[in-house]
């Protein structure tokens, strides 16, 4: 996958086709959610931003790990 | 046939002598006991099996020789465990002679304002960052926003307020200065929902004032968590209403503190009708006065604390106002982890009970009010989380010393920080 500038869409490096926005679903501690994440429309690849890892995923993660 | 199940050491509730005690399972329950040579012997329950404990059994090595507690307490090198929430006492004074008060509040004079500038920078020099103004009725001293303001200056990062609420009821804009001095949230005193359950344990009906005290607050914008002794025979039937009424509230109320009652302080004996409510009766009174909608299942002791020391059960609160347990059971194990940092439970609490206000507020007409959105998920928790807690404080009965050195709970007391249950420790009286 190669990253492009803001206006460049996102190309999934094997199949070379342009990411798309797309719902997508996982489970965390018996939890499950979806939000929009860039996918490969050929072979399902998605990529998962570092500002969306460090960010809302990590705090999710924090509001469910037992303390 | 009686089975041992674990070693400890205690006091003689009486005369106070340190002695090997054990847990003992007995045909209806597990009981705590000891044998006195001067005083006899005591047993108090401690489980009666109404759930499960396989979550709740305590895996730490047994203690083989007697610890140093409670003389050594302040904290001594073998104390097990980091300081979560640090209480402090700035008034002995109160407005109210409560049936049970562990602090025996009411006589006494207020903490002069440069000893509670002292204990706060005590307190952030030990990294030691949210501390429970108590007393006594901390409101009744005039300069308590000028006490909460010293608690910010001095890098306290969580100020609490611990109250019965008469002053939050009287006066609306009351709150309102706490809130700009800097209060983070508020513990309110609040015992059930009928007159009775007040006149009783508080001595007047109180009810419509804790009412207004939660009003008050919420315009104020201060997260309020509700504190429940139960007593049993007094108001353990209402556990249930008291819950509902909160979540029901949410997100002003920020859950519930439910205390069953011990015997210290200003009621250090435990006499007929009154017994000691055991965790397992609590969790499964919960779950039947819920009607099933806070399952016992959901109910988990804290991680690294002592299993008979409290739980916890963390929910989020749909837009449809019903609880949604958050919680599961943890799969992490701190065996023989030694004292782990308080710090991640100290933040996750404060998160749980500070008010946040969420980017959906205000807009209900937002097409994701889908808890399965990430994004919406993420807002709600921050703004409608809702946290059950229990607290079982140790009293001359149960007092169990491997319990005191896991203790978080502690309490500053010129210079030194106190498990909760040493500092209020009171010797049961002869009758």
């Amino acid at each position: 996958m190669e990253q492009k500038t803001e206006k460049e869409p996102l190309i999934c490096h094997r199949c070379q086709m342009p990411l798309m926005e797309t719902k997508t679903f996982f489970k965390y501690l018996g939890h499950s959610f979806h939000t929009d994440i860039p996918t490969c429309p050929k072979c399902g690849l998605v990529y998962i931003s570092e500002a969306l890892a460090k960010g809302r995923m990590a705090q999710v993660e924090q509001e469910l790990e037992d303390k | 046939m009686p089975e041992i199940l674990r070693h400890t050491y205690s006091l003689c509730p009486v005369c106070q002598k340190k002695l090997e005690a054990v847990y003992v399972r007995r045909d209806v329950a597990v009981c705590f006991e000891l044998i006195c040579p001067t005083h006899g012997s005591f047993s108090t329950p401690v489980w009666y099996n109404r759930v499960s404990g396989a979550a709740w059994t305590n895996v730490e090595d047994e203690l083989t020789v007697p610890p140093p507690c409670p003389d050594a307490c302040g904290l001594c090198p073998e104390h097990r465990q980091d300081t979560c929430c640090v209480v402090l006492e700035i008034t002995k004074r109160c407005n109210l002679t409560c049936r049970f008060c562990f602090a025996d509040g009411g006589k006494g004079e207020d903490v002069p304002f440069a000893n509670l500038q002292q204990a706060f920078a005590d307190m952030v020099k030990q990294s030691k960052t949210l501390v429970q103004l108590s007393g006594g009725e901390p409101t009744l001293r005039e300069d308590l926003p000028l006490v909460i303001e010293a608690a910010k200056k001095a890098g306290l990062l969580y100020v609490q307020l611990n109250t019965n609420g008469l002053r939050l009821a009287e006066d609306p804009a009351y709150a309102i200065r706490l809130a700009n001095a800097g209060l983070s949230f508020v513990f309110l005193q609040f015992d059930g929902l009928s007159s009775s359950v007040y006149e009783s344990l508080r001595g007047r009906d109180l009810l419509e004032l804790k009412k207004q005290a939660i009003a008050h607050c919420n315009d104020a914008g201060l997260g309020v968590t509700l504190v429940m002794t139960v007593v049993p025979g007094v108001n353990d039937q209402q556990i249930g209403d008291v819950l509902q009424f909160a979540w029901e509230q949410s997100p002003v109320i920020r859950g519930v503190n439910l205390q069953p009652v011990s015997y210290f302080g200003r009621t250090p004996n435990s006499t007929s009708p009154f017994e000691h409510l055991t965790l397992d009766t609590l969790a499964e009174e919960i779950e039947k006065q819920t009607h099933g909608v806070i399952p016992s299942s959901k109910l988990f002791p804290a991680q690294n604390d002592h299993p008979l020391c409290g739980f916890h059960g963390d929910f989020v609160i749909t837009s449809e106002g019903l609880p949604k347990a958050l919680s599961m059971p943890s799969k992490k194990c701190t065996c023989g982890k030694g004292l782990v940092s308080s710090v991640p439970k100290r933040e996750f609490l404060a998160r749980r009970w500070q008010r946040k206000p969420s980017i959906f507020d205000g807009n209900q007409t937002h097409q994701s009010h889908d808890l399965f959105d990430l994004e919406y998920f993420a807002q709600r928790v921050q703004s409608h989380g809702f946290t059950i807690t229990a607290i079982s404080f140790q009293d001359a009965e149960n007092l169990d010393l491997e319990r005191l050195q896991r203790c978080r709970l502690h309490v500053y007391d010129q210079g030194r920080m106190i498990p909760f249950c040493a500092y209020y420790y009171t010797p049961r009286r002869l009758l």
